[in-house]
């Protein structure tokens, strides 16, 4: 008797580990959060044999979905409205309407009901109700609806007296920096941002790098060091990067003395050597070395649309494209554009796409229409304020004394952000008679010479800056001509002499352009 | 004459009676009081007709490049504010062929503005804007139509700022700067007198 009792303790004991042991193999995992239209929020994620799965049930609850165990066919019934999903217990496999997808794994009953795979999601969740599904893996996101959530992987590198944080991304997202009394905020205009922080320990320029107060927000907590920063872009090889540059004073009084003509020093300066050395590639010699391309338009602002149903924006990308790749093939020179694709980018983000990335030229593509069918021809154009004389010049600068290290100060020209163009106009009007010229050389170009207009795109790049209209939409015969490769590809040439020749111009001549040339400037 | 006879002569007399005073003097009655104008007027002491003024209004050349001036008679107005309404009422008004506005069509002056400096701010429907078919060319000559029918024809008035249903603007179609007053310009400007023709005075 005492030998059956022993047996059956045993068979419990044995009983009791096993289900422990399966126990185990369903651990707690973190979570996955779901962003949509409604808001953010968690889902948990199990881990069942080394494969992570979410709860069906939680799935059921959020998507209104209905599951209905089949116990005959040992699978699950899943509907959501007229859409239905056969999943089987044996096999990776599942039914959409007929439509068979693959999963790593069959769904798995636990002691927590029904757990399917986290690829459920994407593979087949998007297309039951409707909507893509994006699974990030690494950040644990999943996307749902055509929501904007750029991956941004924020690298950090300190030096002695400045420090940069790298923003890498994989596709330029708009973004506005601003700065408080203890942070910089980089906004970046999107729903969500997918972020990979690094850990770096608290120096004295930068205390930490953390995610701000909205989900698009990154705030960078100054440290007790900090005096200024300047910011750039970078695009290419589908990679963007956006370097921030934070500077304590001594290195800020680097800057300043390394753009001051000779002649325009007040006061004493003395600059510590070993503040200047590691800036020295911040002093940016006067080339040409960007090009922002402006292609009008995007997204829901069609622009022009032609009596046959050409649009304006698409002809203004089209041909952004084309003069880009010329550019880098044949110039190596670095482009950026405000957008790449049917975008929608506002007047002010587009000048500040140009100053956050130091282009040296801004061209702005669009294209015209009249209310009269004859018109045809380029024109180019450059900025008109809206009074004449010195007013806007008055209005859009000031002056700021700068405390340099070791002594004395300096009065530094501080141009508003919104009035940069007016610092250029010179060098404006020189582009727009090259571009005026050049353009002629290859397509109809009417009888005006470059003009003037208060263009609200221009107003606030801080670069030589024009606007080109490359022909009229609401000419039929132009229309067509604008969506012709020939034609486009005469446009793109005539745009690419136009910056050989304006280059080779403006290296020859000093600059003697205000706020330029990596002076500390006010950002948006 | 026979008693049928008589009743029929007393019905005439009493029916004449009665549609004469309701003829003479109730109707005009009712007529006043729903103050109708044209019924005041023909009861009342006779009006002077409104003083007229002859105004330059802009509209999109023959070949669709610039603006022609077009010399108009409208109502003068007392005051400067007054008489610049009067030009842009009289500038929105459609117009037929061969005149071609650049305005687009059933944009609406909401009101009119006049500051110390000269500066005006005339606020305008939002038809300006979504009815408007784009194109820089367009949307200068739109711009200039307002900016310059304004500052040519009321000279107190220095610059013009364009409101759309009474808010700050940036672009009527994603060109033309509208966030300050903007001075007349006659890049896109021919003074020379078109056909007089079509609008109407108001």
């Amino acid at each position: 008797m005492q030998r059956a009792q022993l047996l059956l303790l045993l068979v419990l004991c044995t009983l009791v580990a096993v289900l422990h042991i399966s126990d185990l193999s369903l651990q707690a995992q973190q979570s996955l959060t779901v962003l949509s239209e409604d808001g953010r929020y968690e889902l948990a994620v199990v881990s069942v044999n080394d494969r992570q799965m979410v709860p069906l049930s939680d799935l059921a609850k959020t998507f209104a979905l209905n599951v209905r165990e089949d116990t005959l066919a040992d699978g699950l019934t899943v509907t959501h409205r007229d859409r239905v999903v056969v999943l089987t217990a044996t096999q990776g496999l599942a039914s959409v309407d007929g439509r068979v997808v693959s999963l790593p794994s069959p769904p798995v009953r636990t002691s927590r009901g029904w757990q399917v795979p986290i690829e459920f999601l994407s593979r087949v969740l998007g297309l039951v109700i409707d909507t893509p599904i994006e699974l990030r893996r690494r950040s644990g996101l999943v996307i749902v609806g055509n929501l904007h959530v750029p991956e941004i992987e924020v690298k950090y590198t300190v030096g002695r007296g400045q420090a940069q944080i790298a923003f890498e991304m994989a596709r330029p997202a708009p973004y506005t920096i601003e700065e408080g009394p203890r942070h910089l905020f980089v906004k970046f205009d999107a729903d969500a941002l997918d972020v990979s922080l690094p850990r770096n320990s608290p120096d004295s320029l930068v205390a930490s790098i953390q995610l701000g107060d909205e989900p698009t927000w990154l705030a960078i907590e100054l440290g007790s060091e900090y005096a200024s920063f300047q910011s750039s872009l970078l695009t290419g090889s589908g990679m963007s990067r956006l370097l921030v540059d934070v500077f304590s004073a001594a290195a800020t009084a680097a800057i300043a003395r390394a753009n001051e003509p000779a002649t325009a020093t007040e006061g004493s300066v003395s600059l510590i050597d070993e503040a200047v050395t590691p800036l020295q590639e911040l002093r940016t010699p006067v080339t040409v070395r960007t090009i922002m391309i402006d292609p009008g338009h995007g997204g829901d602002d069609h622009g022009v649309v032609g009596p046959n149903g050409i649009l304006e924006k698409d002809v203004t990308l089209q041909v952004a494209q084309r003069l880009r790749r010329a550019i880098e093939s044949r110039l190596g020179l670095r482009v950026a554009m405000t957008r790449d694709g049917d975008t929608m980018v506002r007047l002010d983000e587009r000048a500040a796409i140009a100053n956050n990335s130091k282009a040296d030229l801004f061209i702005s593509l669009h294209a015209n229409a009249s209310l009269r069918p004859e018109p045809s021809g380029a024109e180019v154009y450059y900025l008109s304020l809206a009074r004449g004389g010195d007013e806007p010049r008055r209005e859009g600068s000031r002056n700021r004394m700068v405390p340099l290290l070791g002594g004395g100060t300096r009065n530094i020209e501080v141009l508003s952000w919104e009035m940069a163009q007016v610092g250029h106009i010179d060098r404006s009007a020189m582009l727009a008679a090259i571009v005026n010229a050049e353009l002629r050389r290859q397509v109809e170009v009417r009888a005006r010479a470059a003009q003037r207009a208060p263009f609200r795109v221009l107003v606030g790049a801080n670069m030589p800056a024009v606007l080109v209209e490359l022909g009229f939409l609401s000419n039929p015969t132009q229309e067509r001509q604008l969506t012709s490769t020939p034609f486009q590809e005469a446009l793109a040439e005539g745009l690419f002499q136009s910056v050989v020749d304006f280059r080779a111009r403006a290296e020859q001549q000093p600059t003697t352009t205000p706020g330029s040339n990596g002076a500390p400037r006010e950002q948006p | 004459m026979t008693s049928r006879g008589w009743l029929g002569l007393l019905l005439v007399a009493v029916t004449g009676t009665l549609g004469a005073w309701i003829l003479l003097v109730t109707l005009p009655d009712v007529y006043e009081e729903n103050g109708d104008p044209v019924a005041a007027l023909s009861v009342g002491e006779p009006v002077e007709p409104p003083k007229l003024t002859t105004a330059t209004l802009f509209y999109v050349s023959d070949d669709g490049e610039r603006l022609v001036g077009v010399e108009r008679d409208i109502v003068e107005g007392n005051v400067p504010v007054e008489q610049a309404r009067y030009v842009l009422e009289a500038q929105f008004l459609a117009v037929e062929p061969p005149l071609t506005s650049a305005v687009p069509e059933n944009t609406v002056l909401r009101a009119f503005y006049l500051t110390d400096r000269g500066d005006a701010f005339v606020n305008v429907s939002r038809e300006i804007s979504s009815g408007h078919s784009g194109g820089s060319l367009n949307e200068l000559l739109t711009t200039y139509t307002i900016v310059n029918a304004v500052t040519v024809n009321v000279p107190s008035v220095r610059a013009v700022q364009i409101l759309i249903e009474g808010r700050e603007t940036d672009t009527l179609a994603g060109h033309v700067d509208l966030r300050r007053p903007l001075t007349q310009r006659e890049d896109w400007m021919d003074m020379a007198p078109a056909e007089p023709s079509a609008p109407t005075a108001p």
